[in-house]
């Protein structure tokens, strides 16, 4: 190991650019395209939910952003996290920064934990491999840590070993980790699906929190329209392999474009709302696997609107584009920090109110 | 056939459990349950983990015996020995959370279908079309019954799995968590179908979820479960809308918002909530202790208090020291708290 390298900074000011910026990304498995030149970005201090489905290739994002993919998996694209491409590092300088630059929270905590070493170990090994701390120096600040994840006694559950912990418990224990060195941007994948409601609530307002107090980037992925509810400044929808659809949260609950991120939404509505006993609102079919796709549109199998050009070519992502006959439309923007979809027949302001029944 | 006699008591519970316990090598999984599901009801079970409804579910299949208590099928115990329980499982069909767990992917279509009339000898001439008519039923008109269950998608095999539980003509469905593992925008349409069937068959349903909303569509009564315990039960748009336990309430006000307009679980520790009076920052913090599902086996259950003591926001000394007593109400609702919510 080189000499100590001084502790990380904190998320650098707005002025230094996104905290991510993903351009033109493709994931590729045995030639299957699992991602299809995605790009998004991240601001500092943002939280970008990003939602999807089986295959629509979140998951597969998220690991590749935080070069965690296998030399098997053909990643192209661009991934700059605060101006730092990883890819254009060697192996080990990557190694070595990847942990200041970007905080990783899996969603199965017992996967990613040491099963034979206390977690209190493992949050002060942060500490003594990337920050060149003592090893007493760490113990304490993992110490610290736990504190600031809300857990109660963090002397006793630093002694613990992962199994010993709930899950909820194991969830605070890797966002620890993935805070620890302050880094300027958080991947969160799906951290809470396999918890409970109640612990569920409590990661999400333990992660916003703390979100807002280090000024983190957060990219969290989930399949949970209330989490984006709960949580996204903006939010991107992914489907098949694209992302079909970007912008404010608010915006996009009120307005969605895309029939596949209204029916979300309305299912998600009509589940709440609707009367017992009622058949509930449905999107006919189902996500197509990774073998299963045919040029055009990954969703116009299942899509009410759909046309003849739907299954041959593939719609772009688009600024969003006042329909004929509505008024007040967002105005079209050309950087992809915009308000975006990806549809031949997109939802206009006037027709999103419309119901898309299937 | 044997299931007709079940259907048509009307005043008979299809299934009861009377004050069931059941420990595990120390640990009490179930504490003085009761529950009953009324004939062509649906019954909801609402809890998390640790709350004890997936031991409620291997009781009601009979694949456990209650420590103590009684679990009655149609009115009668349950029979001890497995000669006598197996008539009795014919009537039951259940589905459960993983489909990718509970089919054998080495079997065909057809012989995961038709595997509980083979072990009911409810065989014949005319299985196949049977078959065939139940996966048409099921949505999967033509699925070849040669085929493997790698062919079908989460969705599909949670359809191939309510066939089965379907093929004997069953009284009673149990489902535990069926949609839980499906894709958001699939978990409706199989909700659908269990919706359907249960309208078709006049099935009587034993539901299990985690999920509030999905309850409160799918049933007629709730019941909720922490920590082995009967926390609350009633119907379900009552205990959902109007919750008497602090428990309900808290799970009820964990779920996510609909809408970013209404979003309450981030917005109290958001930093521009910081000043705000009427939002304090939550000030929980978690130990060991708290988490229901990491009880620490030989760990003495805690009989003389309320199992919610650790975490209930209206907490007072009475609720440590003794354990508040199943009270039913004028209108036939129950609680297990001393200091119920108005």
């Amino acid at each position: 190991m080189s000499a100590a390298a001084p502790p990380a900074a904190a998320a650098p000011p707005a002025a230094a650019g996104p905290a991510l910026r993903v351009t033109g990304l493709t994931v590729a498995y045995g030639g299957l395209p699992a991602v299809d030149n995605v790009s998004l970005q991240v601001r500092h201090g943002q939280v970008v939910v990003l939602i999807g489905e089986t295959s629509s290739g979140k998951s597969s994002l998220a690991l590749a952003v935080a070069r965690l993919l296998p030399a098997a998996a053909a990643v192209g694209g661009l991934v700059e996290i605060a101006g730092t491409d990883l890819a254009a590092l060697g192996a080990k300088q990557a190694r070595r920064q990847r942990a200041s630059l970007v905080g990783y929270i899996a969603q199965d905590a017992m996967a990613a934990l040491n099963p034979v070493l206390p977690v209190g170990r493992q949050l002060a090994e942060m500490f003594t491999v990337h920050a060149g701390v003592s090893r007493a120096a760490a113990a304490e600040r993992a110490v610290g840590e736990l504190a600031r994840v809300r857990i109660d006694r963090p002397r006793q559950v630093a002694r613990a070993y992962p199994h010993q912990l709930s899950g909820g418990m194991r969830q605070r224990v890797m966002i620890a980790m993935a805070m620890a060195l302050s880094p300027p941007l958080l991947i969160a994948d799906e951290p809470t699906t396999a918890l409970d409601v109640s612990t569920q609530a409590e990661i999400l307002a333990l992660v916003g929190g703390l979100q807002a107090e280090t000024g983190a980037g957060v990219l969290w992925i989930t399949h949970d329209m209330g989490v984006v509810a709960e949580l996204a400044d903006w939010v991107a929808v992914m489907y098949a392999g694209r992302l079909v659809e970007q912008g404010p949260v608010q915006e996009v609950f009120d307005h969605p474009l895309h029939p596949y991120t209204e029916g979300l939404l309305r299912t998600r509505r009509d589940l709440r709302a609707g009367r017992p006993g009622e058949p509930l609102y449905q999107i006919a079919g189902s996500p197509p696997g990774l073998t299963a796709r045919q040029g055009g549109c990954g969703f116009a199998p299942r899509c009410s609107r759909r046309t003849g050009v739907c299954d041959t070519t593939a719609p772009d992502l688009r600024p969003a584009e006042a329909a004929a006959g509505s008024s007040g439309g967002p105005s079209p923007r050309s950087d992809t920090a915009g308000r975006l979809a990806a549809c031949h027949h997109p939802l206009s302001d006037d027709s999103a109110k419309t119901a898309v029944t299937v | 056939m044997q299931t007709v006699a079940v259907r048509h008591q009307d005043d008979v519970p299809v299934i009861a459990f009377e004050s069931v316990t059941k420990r595990y090598h120390g640990v009490t999984a179930l504490d003085q349950v009761s529950l009953t599901l009324p004939p062509g009801l649906t019954l909801g079970l609402v809890g998390e983990s640790g709350s004890g409804k997936t031991t409620c579910i291997r009781l009601a299949l009979g694949l456990e015996r209650p420590t103590a208590g009684r679990v009655m099928f149609g009115g009668q115990p349950y029979p001890r020995s497995r000669r006598q329980l197996r008539p009795l499982r014919r009537q039951f069909g259940f589905v459960l959370q993983d489909p990718y767990d509970s089919l054998d992917p080495r079997r065909t279509l057809r012989d995961i279908v038709s595997e509980p009339l083979r072990v009911h000898g409810m065989r014949s001439p005319d299985t196949d079309s049977r078959i065939a008519d139940m996966l048409a039923a099921v949505g999967l008109r033509d699925a070849p019954l040669g085929s493997y269950p790698s062919r079908y998608s989460g969705g599909g095999l949670q359809r191939i799995a309510i066939a089965r539980a379907l093929i004997t003509d069953p009284a009673v469905l149990i489902c535990d968590e069926p949609t839980s593992s499906l894709d958001v925008s699939v978990q409706a349409q199989i909700i659908n179908l269990l919706l359907e069937a249960r309208r078709n068959r006049g099935l009587s349903v034993l539901f299990v979820s985690h999920d509030l909303d999905l309850i409160g569509r799918v049933a007629d009564t709730l019941v909720v479960m922490y920590r082995g315990r009967v926390v609350e039960s009633g119907p379900a748009h009552l205990v959902r809308s109007q919750p008497r336990h602090p428990y309900t309430r808290s799970l009820h006000d964990a779920v996510p918002a609909d809408d970013p307009a209404r979003r309450r679980l981030v917005a109290g520790t958001g930093a521009a909530r910081r000043d705000d009076p009427d939002h304090p920052p939550n000030p929980r913090r978690v130990t060991p202790a708290d988490d229901p599902a990491c009880e620490p086996a030989g760990r003495a259950p805690a009989t003389d208090s309320c199992v919610f003591a650790d975490r209930c926001p209206a907490v007072q000394d009475r609720c440590r020291t003794q354990r508040p007593p199943t009270v039913t109400d004028a209108d036939g609702r129950t609680h297990a708290c001393f200091f119920p919510l108005a």
